[in-house]
């Protein structure tokens, strides 16, 4: 009982879904298969190129040298640092919290906060498999351009948050201060 | 099948068989960690995809167009960037979602704002952003990324 609890807990948006679909029968089974058929053709399209997505994501995520990367990320890594913060973004599988972990340590190890900011907002929205599903349901121009404007727009804000937050406002070093006096 | 998918699968293929050549051990590890992957968004995925059943059946296509169409673009645009930013479902599947949305008639400026608060803006993940950061991190960073999925969506409605 307990494991179905936190399976229904774990999976809430499913759960939903299932219920409305279970009361749509009883209520209205005409409407209720037009719903299945017309998600029918995104199941089809989505189960075709899912597993090819998630083995290149895989297959990327572990041929990326990640230490190269996390070793190059300081204050003056300057271009160098930029590129490898975007490709470790990019290639690298989980969700953003995840990332926040390996930040928090690089913070720590001494990488500038602009290639922080690129590395969390490429975690987040430059992703390998998030391209390659955007440019199967949106077609390659609108992932293309959105693309290019996302990196545009990462480059200013991480520009833009250096500027504005310092190293001392991060609570890693606020500690360390405490920590040394 | 169309020509996209097609060409994916012999991409990965290609690389399958490069890396195998390469690293047996790591490659058949990350066959593993895909299935693994795979596993942990399967749920979220059916939900959505299925939810997109129910939304096509229920909304018609022309209140889609009304609301998400090129008329009222500006406040579509702002509102769904709002909508973006506090929507839990993972991006992976809000493609097929917005894509359908596409196929009946929204324009591609709200949806593209919609798709980047809803990787960029993180409402849910805010606390644990700022925990790890700082409050004045999180918020610059957070603000910023709504003002400039805003700027990429309606340079997206020119481009385009």
């Amino acid at each position: 009982m307990n494991n179905i609890l936190v399976k229904i807990k774990k999976n809430k948006l499913l759960t939903l879904v299932s219920l409305t679909y279970l009361v749509l029968f009883l209520v209205n089974t005409d409407k209720a298969i037009l719903s299945v058929k017309n998600s029918m053709y995104y199941v089809k399209e989505m189960l075709e190129i899912m597993p090819a997505i998630f083995v290149i994501t895989a297959l990327i995520e572990k041929n990326v040298p990640k230490n190269v990367i996390l070793n190059n990320l300081g204050k003056n890594s300057g271009i160098k640092g930029i590129v490898l913060s975007f490709i470790l973004g990019s290639f690298s599988a989980g969700p953003i919290y995840a990332a926040f972990p390996i930040c928090k340590t690089l913070i720590k190890k001494g990488a500038s906060i602009s290639n922080i900011v690129i590395i969390l907002s490429s975690w987040a929205v430059i992703k390998v498999p998030m391209l390659l599903n955007e440019a199967k349901f949106l077609g390659i121009k609108f992932m293309f351009l959105r693309w290019i404007l996302t990196i545009i727009s990462i480059l200013c804000m991480s520009y833009l948050v250096s500027l504005l937050v310092e190293h001392a406002n991060t609570p890693n070093t606020e500690k360390k201060i405490i920590e040394l006096s | 099948m169309d020509l996209f998918t097609i060409l994916l699968w012999i991409i990965t293929i290609v690389l399958f068989i490069v890396f195998l050549g390469k690293d047996k051990k790591k490659t058949i590890s990350s066959v593993k960690m895909a299935k693994k992957l795979m596993k942990n968004m399967i749920g979220e995925i059916i939900a959505v995809l299925f939810l997109i059943g129910l939304i096509l059946t229920f909304i018609p296509p022309h209140i889609i167009k009304d609301f998400m169409g090129s008329s009222k673009v500006v406040l579509s645009t702002i509102v769904s960037a709002l909508i973006g930013s506090i929507t839990l479902i993972p991006a992976f599947v809000a493609f097929p979602l917005v894509g359908s949305l596409v196929d009946r008639g929204a324009s591609i400026i709200p949806i593209a704002s919609f798709l980047t608060t809803l990787t960029m803006v993180g409402i849910v993940t805010f606390p644990l952003e700022k925990k790890n950061f700082g409050t004045k991190f999180a918020v610059i960073r957070n603000t910023l990324s709504f003002i400039f999925a805003l700027f990429i969506s309606f340079l997206m409605g020119v481009l385009i």
